[in-house]
């Protein structure tokens, strides 16, 4: 089956049918990127284009832009198609692999990507951005919170931090049954990076911590569910509850860390 | 009518400035500035304030013709800043309210530059990226307070700047930013630094040191030694300048926020107005311009971020007149700010 997708998705990029849409089609757009909706084969796909900072400098532009790219596609929880793989080393190859074949993580399935234009073209995930979700549905915040904690424990364990948590990058399919582990999913590993400690992970909790407390005031229950969904999974894992304490010990440290700060230069 | 004079001290400038109802009658001031290669020392900047705060007093109260009894009240630099100029500025504020029996206010140093920039600008609910020589932070108003997005982990965006002016020996006249930002326009080749962004957070130390063994490292002829002075320049500004405008720009997806106020000394940087003014065009959001009057400290920022607790009914006692170096944007009580949000949601 793997081999069939392979020659298929290779034989897509002969025919060169992996371009992103022109300007304008975009639906989405964030701080760094533009999303586009484009049909392949009859399959809805998603172009992801992480587009030019006019700001910055050409070279440092492309950098941070590629390197992003990179982070995404090497990182993610992205179930791997072997094609996507062509350009990347040996190692980076094995590990994402690794990591791919470890851990069932609801996220978009990595279809191509490109370095040069900076697309990444992945499937199309169904549903709402959880901020969207929140801002509408008042009585699922424990279970909403508990979901995403119990995702983001199962990315840290499978030895990588996201690195850019908020709530509107989770995607909630309302129609999905409370319980699917396909409910919730997780997307955008633009900043993720593969050393976990636990000074990252702890950092990638309290970015997801501060981000909900700003986005959804008053929503105190979310925070909650989320840091106990993040325990009990976590504690699955190897040595799970020496890596439970040793996180949630550093993120005292981490929580802390700016309001200590003197703030002379 | 309500007449405020402010007492600003908190780094290497002494200012006093007179507001009256948020009109700027006088602002006058008087920087400390240390000779190539040094930075200042407190004691020293100290010793200015105290041997320049009563000319600068006399002449900003001839300029704005006020007399003492038209006064309302006198504010100071609180916090946060270096101690002892701190301490000079606090004392004279301290002395001048006894002497005219005045109440007595302690202001944020960067709520008083949010305010004045507020003022001058008429932006009315801004993203603030607060840059200078001791602080770096993006900051966004929620909730009666002025809440910090992102800031640096380590030093100072500013104090990265200036202590990268001593390593290759800048002037510090008028400031080492300025001096650095002469350079950078003939700076030619881009030099790959390192760009530190944790979450919101960013940290130069790092980025610092680098650049240090690189200016440090380098050996060739002077006229190759000039142009990679420049190189250096230009690519130390372009990255850490890239990093605050991420970061702001985060914070405005995040917010919804669609103006820009850029405060505190770095803001004087063009360059960096140029790259946060792209950015915004990109997003459509407004990006106010810059202006003297709340980049650099001065007494009327004080003054007016006085003026706004003073007429909210806020009210120090004099014991309480201390000075603070550690004072963080979001420990004020913002209760001057109508909350829209919050009267939408009927909490209020």
């Amino acid at each position: 089956m793997i081999v069939f997708q392979s020659i298929l998705i290779l034989n897509l990029q002969m025919t060169e049918q992996y371009v992103c849409p022109e300007s304008g089609e975009s639906f989405c757009q964030g701080a760094e990127a533009r999303l586009y909706l484009t049909k392949i084969n009859g399959n809805e796909v998603i172009c992801k284009e992480r587009f030019s900072k006019k700001y910055r400098v050409a070279e440092l532009d492309k950098h941070i832009r590629q390197t992003n790219v990179k982070n995404e596609v090497r990182e993610s929880a992205f179930e791997r198609i072997e094609a996507g793989y062509l350009s990347l080393s040996v190692k980076a190859k094995s590990r994402a692999l690794k990591k791919c074949a470890q851990k069932n993580i609801p996220a978009p399935r990595l279809l191509h990507f490109d370095l040069e234009s900076c697309c990444v073209f992945m499937s199309k995930v169904k549903g709402i951005a959880v901020k969207n979700f929140i801002d509408k549905v008042y009585d699922a915040d424990g279970n909403v919170g508990a979901q995403i904690g119990a995702l983001v424990a199962a990315i840290h364990l499978a030895g990588f931090v996201h690195g850019d948590l908020t709530t509107s990058n989770f995607i909630i399919n309302p129609e999905a049954e409370a319980g699917s582990n396909s409910r919730v999913s997780v997307i955008d590993f633009g900043l993720s990076s593969t050393t976990s400690t636990e000074e990252n992970r702890a950092v990638d909790l309290h970015v997801l911590e501060k981000a909900m407390e700003s986005a959804h005031p008053k929503r105190d229950g979310l925070t909650t569910g989320f840091l106990t969904g993040y325990r009990e999974k976590i504690r699955e894992g190897k040595n799970g509850v020496e890596l439970e304490r040793k996180i949630f010990q550093r993120l005292e440290v981490v929580r802390a860390r700016g309001r200590k700060r003197s703030m002379v230069g | 009518m309500v007449i405020i004079v402010g007492f600003e001290g908190s780094a290497n400038k002494f200012g006093v400035g007179v507001i009256k109802d948020g009109e700027i009658l006088s602002n006058p001031r008087d920087t400390y500035i240390s000779p190539p290669g040094t930075g200042f020392r407190p004691p020293d900047a100290a010793r200015h304030h105290r041997n320049v705060a009563l000319r600068i007093l006399k002449e900003a109260l001839t300029e704005a013709k006020v007399k003492v009894s038209e006064i309302d009240a006198i504010c100071y630099t609180k916090g946060p800043g270096m101690g002892a100029p701190l301490v000079s500025t606090a004392v004279v504020a301290r002395a001048i309210a006894q002497l005219w029996k005045k109440p007595l206010l302690g202001v944020n140093h960067c709520v008083g530059h949010i305010e004045m920039g507020r003022l001058v600008t008429k932006a009315d609910n801004p993203t603030i990226l607060y840059v200078s020589g001791g602080n770096t932070q993006v900051v966004a108003y929620s909730k009666q307070c002025y809440r910090i997005f992102g800031e640096t982990l380590d030093i100072a965006i500013g104090s990265c700047l200036d202590r990268f002016a001593r390593v290759i020996k800048i002037s510090n006249d008028p400031s080492p930013g300025y001096n650095i930002e002469q350079f950078a326009k003939k700076g030619k080749k881009f030099i790959m630094l390192p760009y530190v962004i944790k979450g919101m957070d960013m940290s130069f130390s790092g980025i610092l040191s680098h650049v240090t063994k690189l200016a440090k490292t380098k050996m060739g002829s002077e006229e190759e030694m000039a142009q990679f002075k420049n190189d250096l320049c230009y690519s130390l500004q372009e990255t850490l300048f890239a990093m605050l405008v991420e970061v702001t720009e985060r914070a405005l997806a995040h917010t919804g926020s669609t103006e820009v106020l850029i405060v505190g000394g770095v803001g004087c940087n063009i360059r960096l107005q140029k790259m946060m003014e792209a950015m915004c065009e990109e997003r459509g959001a407004r990006l106010c311009a810059m202006d003297d009057r709340y980049c650099i400290d001065n007494g009327a920022m004080i003054a007016q971020a006085g003026l706004c607790a003073f007429n909210a009914g806020v009210r120090d006692k004099l014991s309480d007149c201390s000075i603070t170096q550690r004072f963080r944007t979001d420990e004020v009580d913002v209760i001057w700010r109508i909350d829209y949000k919050r009267i939408k949601a009927g909490v209020i």
